[in-house]
């Protein structure tokens, strides 16, 4: 009798160890799953790289970007610089309602384009036209004034 | 015995488990990294539609918000360029001009009046305007074309010239030259009129002729061949 007691308890000890190591397996395994889902350093490694490398067909922006001046800007001289980049050795036009000035974008496709404003709003065309004919346009905003505002 | 093999069978599966579980880990971080890119675009995105250039509005530099008046309310006007809104808030320092350039009142403004406000953005992003001038359509438009194409035909008879572009050959352009028209080549040196050919890429500048439809005058035509002989050096295209 005290044999079968003996055997009960030896099994019954082994059962025990044997669901404790199965929820601690278990336990652990979610764990692991979940350090992995939210560790930070190599989804910020890829995540700058996708910035920098791949924006979608919708958010690709114009091939012409103006850095100086500002759009909407108020400027005080009626001579202005158009200042931007656009693709290399592109030939840059911009048009103002009532002149038109032209200038080459250099070997990095940076341009810098002497214009000369008409009093008021002017509603500048830029248009590039790199050398496999692609033509890209961008629109700027300039008011020359000479009040003090 | 089958007792035995029953309890190592029981605690061995759950670690074949976590084994196959381990190994698949790659493709739901593959998943993460998607979800953070759409987020992160997303926020690109978002900075971006505050100005053209991606900044936030200077607060700074002057600006000017220029459209048509679609809504007076108190002290802030809602002005309509392009299908987009911006509301523009005055205050009892703005002065208000209008087509005569005589001062008026906020309250002699109305619906679908064309206006030039010119101010400055505060730090929360709302435009102040200083400054608002009553104008025309015509005032704030300009109705120069640039078009890139090839010369297709040049007139014997008349200073009319075919122009086929190239973004779009089923369409063509009938454009007129005059004494003002200036024709440099891409290097800016002044060329004659004359020395156009058939077959030319060149960009034009034009404009719609008021008196006759579907034909252009044009005031600048600058070709893109550098096969011409030029006349003199311009460095700086000026009108």
């Amino acid at each position: 009798m005290i044999k079968e007691y003996f055997i009960a308890i030896i099994l019954g000890t082994i059962l025990g160890l044997g669901i404790t190591g199965s929820y601690f397996a278990l336990h652990q395994n979610n764990t692991q799953q979940n350090t992995v889902e939210i560790s930070p350093t190599p989804v910020d490694t890829q995540m700058s790289t996708q910035i920098s490398v791949t924006p979608s067909a919708s958010e690709k922006k114009s091939p012409i970007n103006i850095t100086s001046p500002e759009n909407d800007s108020v400027v005080s001289t009626a001579k202005t610089n158009i200042k931007g980049d656009a693709k290399p050795n592109s030939l840059i036009i911009i048009s103002t309602p009532s002149k038109t000035f032209s200038d080459k974008a250099n070997s990095n496709g940076v341009f810098n384009v002497s214009i000369e404003l008409d009093d008021g709003v002017n509603l500048i065309k830029i248009n590039s036209i790199d050398l496999d004919d692609n033509q890209d346009e961008t629109e700027l905003t300039l008011t020359y004034s000479t009040t003090k505002i | 015995m089958f007792l035995f093999f029953s309890l190592l069978l029981f605690l061995v599966f759950p670690y074949q488990v976590l084994a196959e579980t381990v190994t698949a880990t790659p493709a739901s971080d593959k998943n993460l990294t998607e979800e953070v890119r759409e987020m992160v675009a997303k926020k690109v995105k978002e900075i971006q539609q505050n100005d053209n250039t991606g900044n936030p509005p200077s607060t700074t530099i002057p600006k000017t918000i220029v459209g048509t008046i679609s809504k007076i309310e108190n002290n802030q006007i809602t002005v309509t360029n392009k299908n987009n809104s911006k509301i523009v808030t005055t205050s009892d320092d703005t002065v208000f001009i209008d087509t005569k350039k005589k001062k008026i009142s906020i309250n002699n403004l109305k619906s679908g009046q064309i206006i030039i406000s010119m101010g400055y953005y505060n730090q929360y992003g709302n435009f102040e305007a200083k400054r608002i001038i009553i104008t025309s359509s015509d005032a704030i438009g300009n109705k120069n074309e640039i078009v890139f194409g090839k010369i297709a035909d040049i007139s014997q008879t008349s200073n009319v010239l075919v122009l086929i572009p190239i973004k779009n050959k089923n369409t063509q352009y009938q454009i007129k030259t005059d004494s003002k028209t200036k024709v440099i080549d891409k290097d800016g040196n002044v060329l004659a009129v004359n020395k156009l050919k058939s077959g030319q890429k060149v960009i034009v500048v034009i404009q719609p002729d008021a008196k006759t439809a579907n034909t252009f005058n044009v005031s600048q035509i600058i070709t893109f061949d550098s096969n011409l002989n030029a006349t003199s050096p311009t460095p700086t295209p000026k009108k």
